[in-house]
């Protein structure tokens, strides 16, 4: 087999365009394009979030009835950093078990006065602790400015399983930007009572004549209205109930003997049992009535 | 003529022809290059000769003077600060931003340029092109957004921050 040889002109040539290319691209090398620079400086600086609160403490009651509600009061908060925040949460004490039959509930306040009951959509909770996911509060509260909350507590438990009973719960309430800035205002405490039975006034105990027989009258005021009335207790056993001011007679031989101390215990409410009310017993207050001899 | 006399003749005339092809070559593209004018010059430096001065272009960006300010950043807030480039070269430069440098995203911030005045719009980059050619003399308005994400760190609230807008222009 034969090779066939290029022109000599013709490879000459190939030869010098290779050579041409080669210096041509070697050359670009050190050919590029201007640049400048510069840089501009700036500075930039967060936010702070505050909240403070007042208003809390004057949510201090007594209830003597169930479902009594307390007088509207208002809450105010500030926001007290530099930028806008949501009211979110509110903190409250664990005070079961009142607590638990105590129910806040919480509106922002309309231009007039607070409604005596909270209105539709009022955010409630009771006082049994954690913190409160607050809903139908200002969407927002811009810096220096202040918010008003109604308040209104409502005792919903039985006052004779809670009478006398008292709570001091604090709350306090959270503003919060976005999902990580919070800031909590200082918790304020507050007490909240159901009243006590009251002692049956003017207790008279009168030993009687009934033939020839011997017998107690014992007699008392007309029981208040947050009291059902009062029973006498003898040896542990209830013998009577009276609403108000009637006289109870126990004859001598029921007495067991002169001198035997009788014991009236309030009745601050009763539940039913088997068709008849029983009577729920309140020890304190009482009272001992010792007849004359 | 001898055989030996002949053969050196044609290696003459080879290389010629191969000097003679080369050279020509070469001309083309020396005289290309120059044809392409400003691509190809010595950077910043001038030279003076009898009766004629020839001088090499520049380039040079400078920004408006001042330290943008920023405050009260806080969860979803975006705020925005102009300034503006000028190009006191001689040449038109393609701007891109080659950094923004600085504390601000362990404060839970974000910063990006974009070309073009606060109030118009556009997508701010972080780096890379800002979509603009500055022709020589010009000035052209420039915006810095910087934004604070909805879930910023708690640790952010009341931090100070500071940035660094690096920007660059390619001789076009």
């Amino acid at each position: 087999m034969t090779r066939e040889r290029m022109p000599r002109r013709l490879r000459n040539t190939a030869i010098g365009v290779g050579l041409t290319i080669f210096l041509a691209l070697s050359a670009t090398g050190v050919h590029a394009a201007w640049t400048a620079s510069t840089s501009k400086s700036a500075t930039a600086t967060n936010g702070t979030i505050g909240i403070t609160s007042s208003g809390i403490d004057g949510l201090g009651t007594s209830y003597a009835s169930q479902n009594q509600s307390a007088a509207a009061k208002l809450i105010t908060l500030t926001n007290s950093g530099s930028t806008p925040l949501t009211i979110s949460y509110a903190t409250v004490t664990n005070e079961d078990p009142l607590g638990g039959v105590i129910r806040l509930a919480l509106w922002p306040k309309p231009a007039g006065a607070c409604q005596s009951s909270p209105p539709t959509g009022a955010y409630t909770t009771f006082f049994t602790g954690g913190v409160k996911i607050l809903s139908g509060m200002p969407s927002s509260v811009n810096p220096g400015t202040s918010v008003q909350l109604c308040a209104v507590t409502t005792f919903t438990g039985d006052p004779a399983t809670y009478a006398g009973q008292s709570i001091t719960p604090s709350l306090a309430f959270t503003g919060t930007v976005g999902t990580s800035w919070s800031a909590a205002g200082s918790a304020q405490q507050f007490t909240q009572s159901v009243a006590g039975v009251p002692n049956p006034l003017n207790v008279k105990c009168t030993t009687v004549a009934i033939g020839d027989r011997k017998a107690i009258d014992i007699t008392w005021e007309a029981a208040p209205a947050t009291v059902d009335g009062y029973v006498i207790v003898y040896r542990g056993t209830v013998h009577e109930k009276a609403p108000s001011g009637l006289t109870i007679r126990f004859e001598h031989n029921e007495l067991g003997g002169q001198g035997t101390t009788l014991t009236v215990h309030a009745v601050v409410g009763g539940q039913r049992s088997g068709g008849i009310v029983v009577p729920i017993l309140r020890d304190p207050p009482s009272i001992s009535c010792v007849p004359a001899a | 003529m001898s055989e030996s006399t002949s053969r050196k003749t044609k290696s003459a005339g080879a290389i010629r022809t191969l000097l003679i092809t080369t050279g020509t070559l070469l001309g083309v593209v020396v005289f290309s290059l120059f044809g392409v004018g400003g691509s190809y010059a010595y950077l910043n430096s001038a030279a003076t000769g009898t009766g004629a001065v020839l001088q090499a272009g520049t380039a040079e960006l400078t920004v408006s003077t001042g330290t943008l300010s920023m405050a009260n950043f806080y969860p979803g807030k975006v705020e925005t600060a102009g300034f503006t480039v000028t190009n006191n070269g001689s040449v038109p430069l393609a701007l891109s931003v080659s950094s923004i440098a600085g504390n601000f995203a362990a404060n839970g911030l974000t910063a990006a340029v974009r070309s073009g005045a606060c109030a118009g719009t556009g997508t701010p980059v972080t780096s890379g092109s800002l979509g603009v050619v500055l022709p020589a003399g010009g000035t052209t308005d420039m915006c810095l957004t910087v934004s604070m994400a909805n879930d910023a760190p708690a640790s952010a609230i009341g931090a100070a921050s500071s940035l660094t807008v690096s920007l660059t222009g390619v001789q076009q």
